[in-house]
């Protein structure tokens, strides 16, 4: 099992033609995510290594049945892209851009809370759910299916997260990246409900790092709703006050956001932190160990 | 982006916000001429992206062309929290009866994700200090960014600010006007602290005595009008090229990609002992002259005794990401530091075969990204 995603997801892809988008569709092709159609406004009647290309996502909607979509626009381009997917209608939207302008992605949200549809991102490295279904960047191989559920606001290192759990056969039910911007769609919380709802899902892996209150507010979350163990990790112990580290959203302001924090937090909330990959996936280990699959 | 206080004031004042007379100065001539207009009661404040200027000297409060000249001259040769100074602005002194304190920002608490305009009768000082202290003096509204800030939301954070009734409309005009420049320009904070009441016989005003604003990297692409402070830094000069560079003061010169990896390199190395010497994230550009241009950047820092490159590919492949680095590597200077490569993610096993049979002087493949760590921290602690 598996959350948001799985073998039956029908993928579009908007920006399918131009140079992410079209190795990035390949990409998930290749891991056997159905693809259906992509959108290239100007550029309807094409295609993008077989996949049909269409003016709109409605007219894509209405040839492939897709219901979930990629953005692979350029981040000026991200609002119009989100809207016209809010609009038509998509479950899930996974906006793999970064740069996108933060007044923009607040008017997503905002647009958001008004309809069904669920947003990943900005500036997310996807999600995949190991041998059904790849929406993102993830190396492929690095995965397997299994019951670990991981969220993380990080990209590569929750790739190298998935790797050392691998390493040590526990497989994942799902690995969403919610995305490094200072404005997200989908929460940490959003996520960890889904992951305590999911039957394939027995253990979950968050991984936060500084800037923002989202691991704090995760830890609120995790005490009054999460039933499921609960591992972690957070990034940035050595991170100085008042920089950004890559990631727009990744900067201790105020006081506000350092890793002692967010790191009691979750404590608090019975949530252990490791240090490493390597601990976190021993600490996964561990209770995989102690706890035979019903 | 981050605009110097007479860049943002300008662009107050243009919205409708009252500011006190001034001047922006560069040279002594420019000092004289100010003067003339604004004089004989003065404020000299040297301009730079950062607050807290006065606690460093950065603001003097005198008289008389002579003292200005002399002041002036001091400070344009001075680096204020470690900028230079390169312009001051002189403006009127105005008898300041009251400080209060008004911001919009964006606020990313809670899932809110909206503007949040904040008002505080405690003006003048350190907001964020006020916020632990006596969080219970800010006042906070917060705006539907659909419908924008409306009249009754700004009337209600006016009557906790504790201005005299008769400054009330203007208060929420200001606020109303700080709030258009917010949306307007893609601003993460625009500020006015203080935001003074100035007393002239009778007569009582409002006046942005300060201004502060701060513009999103991301959106200013669409902000040709917006002039910000020019930034000479090496992590400025890294964001030209594309890299995200923070200098550390450690002696592991890294360089690896994501943001999150990047930290967690640093934060592993801090538990082994050693410390980094910088973050350094080649994001996409790892295939396209980022390496070199890292290497340059790191070769520059005398603190770095080695260079560990920790990279996960995810979109790219490691062959492809190991040419790029065997490329790179034969353009490294004689005697350069040692180089710890640790390689991972899509066919890493071919990528790191490739560097292993490259066979490059002073750089040595490991297997996993603990044991390319460990050597990296154990060469960077010993001297």
């Amino acid at each position: 099992m598996s959350i948001l995603i799985d073998e039956n997801s029908k993928v579009v892809v908007q920006g399918i033609t131009g140079r992410f988008g079209s190795y990035h569709s390949q990409r998930m092709v290749e891991y056997g995510t159905q693809v259906v159609a992509g959108v290239t406004p100007g550029k309807g009647g094409g295609e993008v290594g077989g996949i049909p290309v269409y003016e709109s996502l409605w007219q894509a909607k209405e040839a492939g049945g897709a219901e979930v979509v990629a953005v692979l626009v350029p981040g000026p381009f991200v609002k119009d892209a989100a809207f016209e997917a809010i609009d038509a209608g998509m479950d899930l939207i996974v906006c793999l851009v970064e740069g996108v302008p933060v007044h923009d992605t607040m008017m997503i949200v905002r647009r958001l809370k008004d309809s069904s549809t669920r947003m990943i991102g900005p500036n997310s490295p996807g999600l995949i759910s190991p041998g059904r279904s790849l929406v993102g960047f993830m190396p492929g191989h690095v995965y397997v299916p299994g019951t670990v559920g991981i969220v993380s606001r990080s990209g590569t290192f929750s790739y190298q997260v998935a790797q050392a759990l691998t390493q040590r056969g526990i497989g994942q039910s799902t690995c969403v990246g919610i995305g490094g911007d200072p404005i997200s769609g989908m929460s940490f919380a959003e996520a960890l409900d889904l992951f305590e709802a999911d039957p394939g899902t027995e253990v979950i892996v968050l991984i936060g790092e500084i800037g923002r209150a989202a691991e704090e507010e995760a830890a609120e979350h995790i005490r009054r709703c999460i039933t499921k163990p609960v591992f972690s990790m957070i990034l940035g112990a050595t991170a100085p006050p008042g920089k950004q580290m890559g990631h727009a959203g990744a900067i201790i302001t105020a006081g506000k956001g350092t890793h002692a924090s967010k790191t009691a937090a979750l404590r608090g909330a019975g949530v252990p932190v490791a240090r490493t990959a390597t601990e976190l996936a021993a600490l996964v280990a561990e209770w995989c160990a102690t706890h035979p699959r019903r | 982006m981050k605009l110097l206080e007479h860049q943002a004031k300008a662009l107050f004042a243009s919205y409708g916000i009252p500011i006190p007379e001034g001047r922006v100065c560069r040279t002594a001539a420019e000092v004289e001429s100010a003067y003339e207009m604004v004089g004989p009661e003065v404020v000299l404040k040297a301009q730079v992206p950062a607050g807290r200027r006065g606690k460093e000297g950065g603001i003097w409060l005198g008289s008389g062309v002579e003292g200005a000249l002399a002041e002036a001259r001091r400070l344009l040769s001075s680096h204020i929290r470690g900028y230079p100074v390169k312009e001051l602005l002189m403006e009127e002194r105005v008898a300041v009866e009251r400080e209060l304190y008004l911001s919009v920002l964006t606020d990313t608490a809670g899932g809110r994700n909206c503007p949040m305009v904040m008002v505080s009768p405690e003006g003048g000082v350190d907001i964020e200090e006020l916020a632990s202290t006596d969080p219970a003096s800010l006042h906070t509204v917060h705006v539907d960014p659909c419908y924008g800030l409306l009249p009754y939301q700004a009337r209600r954070i006016v009557r906790a600010s504790g201005l005299s009734p008769g400054l009330h409309a203007e208060m929420v005009r200001i606020m109303e006007a700080l709030y258009r420049a917010y949306i307007a320009h893609d601003a993460e904070l625009v500020e006015i602290n203080p935001l003074v009441v100035a007393a002239s016989g009778d007569e009582r005003r409002l006046l942005a005595l300060d201004a502060k604003m701060s513009i999103d990297n991301a959106a200013t692409y669409r902000h040709p009008e917006i002039e910000g402070a020019e930034v000479e830094s090496v992590e400025t000069y890294a964001a030209s090229l594309g890299l995200s560079y923070v200098e550390l003061d450690g002696t592991v010169g890294l360089i690896s990609n994501g943001a999150g990896l990047t930290m967690a390199t640093m934060d592993h190395l801090a538990l082994l002992g050693a410390s980094p010497a910088n973050f350094l994230d080649t994001g996409e550009r790892i295939l396209r002259g980022g390496v070199p241009d890292a290497f340059g950047i790191l070769l520059a820092n005398p603190r770095v005794k080695v260079i560990l490159i920790n990279i996960f590919g995810g979109g790219v492949r490691c062959d492809v990401i190991a040419q790029k680095l065997i490329e790179a590597a034969a353009g490294l200077p004689e005697g350069h530091p040692p180089v710890v490569v640790s390689l991972n993610g899509r066919n890493d096993e071919e990528g790191r075969r490739m560097l292993a049979d490259a066979a490059l002087s002073g750089v040595e493949v490991y297997p996993t990204i603990d044991e390319a760590i460990a050597t990296a921290a154990a060469q960077g602690a010993g001297s």
